[in-house]
């Protein structure tokens, strides 16, 4: 049972453990009604999260995994990089993509969102580095235009630049 | 009961050919509406609630009940091929309409989409078309207790669907409980979970959450894949895929009709909705079918029990609507602001006031559901492509779209955040196969099952959740589906020792 394994295994039930730790510091105070429904869901959480743990363990002691050399915790992290990479830039710009929306407007930020986007799913994979920006670009300046058309029908009050 | 004139009377006044137009527009922009994540069909509604003014009562509601109909069924558009539920009714079709159309049958699988939702709704409104006039009796049986059951009942059932493991889907769904008790309690006001933040005070708004677990994690999941089917170019016979899909979907008349009729009872009850419908359809299904080991993988009958069970739990909403005045969605409650705007309204005495109005919305269904099957096909033709356009143009306008329906639901760009946050959750946790849908489901019922504990409490004592013939029995349901995996495991177990090897 490697050490990479188990913090796989364990991540999901620590997660919504931390997660209940926080909700359960965030109820002290509040009138016992408030905290009466949570308490239980928070105990029935421990409980599950004990049940899960234990059955995963076990699992993964049944996994014969003599061969299984531990890899250092930096290669295995640099490996889930490289792994899932694309994935992470993505998930980073459409943070981004959060405070653009606020400050820079609808329009602008699915230009600049829509700019990165594309060539980072692969869009002009085979072009070169110039056509592939001009090619990006031009799609993402022609989906914003019908983005801006679809809000316009739809009535959303989608924010202009700069607040104004 | 049954007034033989009123009844000829609303049959007439629906195929005048304005009432049709409005009929068809409605459809059309439900349809349309539905088939896009995070536009839904309460949006569309209360954007033309305005306009309605200007129609006559009847008409504005067969416009209305019609858009609500197509949402229901292009709902299932996005959540069978990109796993992004239209409506949280169809986070149930995810589990096989997904499956189906990665492995490259999606044409098939939006067929069977197609034809249950047709069927289900023609149940449904036959349903209530019978059963309205004396139904809405049975609703006000379903007490705080009654309704703390039900949502239980839900989600031990699809807590039992997570794949294989149980106890990951019954942690699942403690998380997704406590998640739907963020904000400010509705008794004291306290605010539980929210640290400060203005914007949770209120819950968590379940669209942004849908469209994160759904929509998001599914988007960060398709990169690095070509196209979102396996199995490469568009096939050039989309339409006998289709056809072929709603030929199968017909053939299974026991699920359809057992499904229809547990979505619409389940939305007979106010407030019930359509997401326990579905998932509860789904389990029955699955326990009924002969095959439940396929359950997961692209299974027909779960997907046909899926969305019949969501389109007559649809139709089944209008009867507390229409009868009681009890709007169960946000779609019903339009619905019903509309009627009441209009003059007409709502209650016990509507189908004896109001009879010829009545019995045109309720042909109106019909209608509606014959639309599904025949204006359906023309419109997933189009959208079957969408599993073959490349993911480099696929995933980041569908980001986009994500997005907007995100800000859309409050117009609050902090829902946008919050939409990203809960789709890294939903990747986390796919990727350790825990159940989203199960998650999904705690989070909508939450709520429901929090207030109705304290009502049944404050009201009966501990001991009336146990009262009652209504409760006993989904008493004996949630053990029996809490158990059913264990002895299913247990008995295959010694089947296998039994058999010689």
């Amino acid at each position: 049972m490697s050490v990479q394994s188990l913090f796989r295994a364990l991540f999901v039930p620590g997660f919504i453990l931390v997660m209940t730790a926080l909700y359960w510091i965030s109820l002290i105070g509040a009138p016992s009604s408030a905290q009466r429904v949570p308490r239980v869901i928070i105990l029935f959480i421990v409980f599950m999260c004990v049940l899960v743990t234990l059955k995963e363990v076990k699992q993964l002691r049944e996994v014969d995994d003599s061969e299984d050399i531990s890899e250092p915790v930096l290669a295995a992290v640099k490996g889930w990089f490289i792994e899932h990479g694309q994935r992470v830039a993505f998930a980073i710009i459409s943070i981004g993509y959060f405070p653009a929306f606020m400050w820079l407007g609808f329009n602008i930020a699915n230009v600049v969102f829509l700019a990165m986007a594309l060539p980072l799913a692969g869009l002009g994979s085979k072009l070169r580095p110039l056509p592939r920006i001009a090619l990006s670009v031009t799609s993402a300046l022609i989906a914003a235009v019908l983005f801006h058309l679809i809000s316009l029908s739809m009535g959303f009050n989608v924010p202009a630049p700069f607040g104004i | 009961m049954y007034n033989i004139d009123a009844i000829l009377m609303g049959l007439s006044a629906l195929f005048q050919a304005h009432t049709l137009a409005f009929l068809l527009i409605g459809f059309f922009l439900g349809f349309f509406v539905g088939a896009i994540p995070g536009f839904n069909d309460a949006n569309i509604m209360a954007i033309l609630l305005p306009f309605t003014l200007l129609m006559e009562p009847v008409v504005a509601i067969v416009c209305m009940a019609a858009i609500y109909s197509g949402a229901q069924a292009a709902g299932a558009i996005p959540a069978i091929l990109m796993n992004i539920p239209g409506t949280p009714g169809n986070a149930a079709t995810t589990l096989e309409g997904y499956a189906l159309s990665k492995s490259g049958r999606s044409g098939y699988a939006l067929g069977l989409s197609l034809g249950a939702s047709s069927w289900g709704a023609l149940l449904g409104a036959t349903m209530t078309f019978f059963l309205a006039p004396v139904l809405g009796m049975f609703a006000l049986r379903f007490g705080p207790a009654e309704m703390l059951m039900v949502a239980l009942l839900g989600l031990t059932v699809v807590s039992t669907l997570a794949a294989g493991d149980m106890k990951k889907g019954l942690l699942v769904v403690g998380f997704g409980l406590l998640i739907s008790l963020i904000g400010a309690d509705s008794m004291t006001a306290f605010p539980r979970g929210t640290y400060g933040i203005p914007y949770l005070y209120d819950g968590m708004p379940l669209i942004p959450v849908l469209l994160g677990l759904f929509g998001f994690s599914e988007l960060l999941l398709l990169l690095g894949r070509k196209t979102i089917s396996n199995k490469g170019d568009a096939p050039n016979d989309g339409l006998k895929e289709i056809l072929s899909g709603m030929k199968e979907s017909f053939s299974q008349k026991i699920n359809i009709i057992r499904s229809s009729i547990v979505g619409f009872f389940v939305g007979v009850i106010p407030g019930a909705g359509a997401t326990i419908g579905s998932f509860l359809a789904y389990g029955q299904a699955r326990q009924w079918s002969r095959t439940p080991d396929r359950f997961g993988s692209g299974h027909p009958e779960g997907l046909v029990a899926t969305d019949s069970a969501n389109n007559s739990t649809a139709t089944g909403a209008m009867v507390p609507m229409l009868t009681l005045g009890l709007p169960g969605s946000a779609s019903t409650l339009i619905m019903l602001a509309a009627l009441v705007l209009h003059g007409v309204r709502p209650g016990p005495q509507f189908f004896n006031n109001f009879q010829v109005d009545a019995y045109t919305i309720l042909f109106s269904l019909f209608l509606a559901s014959a639309l599904i099957a025949i204006l359906g096909v023309a419109l997933c033709r189009v959208a079957q492509r969408v599993v073959f356009i490349p993911t480099a143009i696929l995933v980041p306008i569908v980001a986009v779209l994500v997005f907007t329906g995100a800000f859309a639901w409050r117009f609050l760009a902090f829902d946008i955040l919050l939409m990203i946050i809960f789709g890294l959750i939903g990747v986390i946790l796919r990727a350790r196969d825990y159940p989203v849908p199960a998650l999904m489901l705690a989070i909508i019922l939450g709520p429901m099952l929090e207030a109705n504990f304290l009502r049944a409490t404050r009201i009966g004592g501990v001991e009336s959740l146990v009262a009652g013939p209504i409760n006993q029995v989904m008493i004996v349901l949630i053990i029996a589906s809490l158990a059913a995996p264990t002895i299913i495991a247990w008995s295959k177990q010694r089947k296998r020792r039994a058999t010689p090897s």
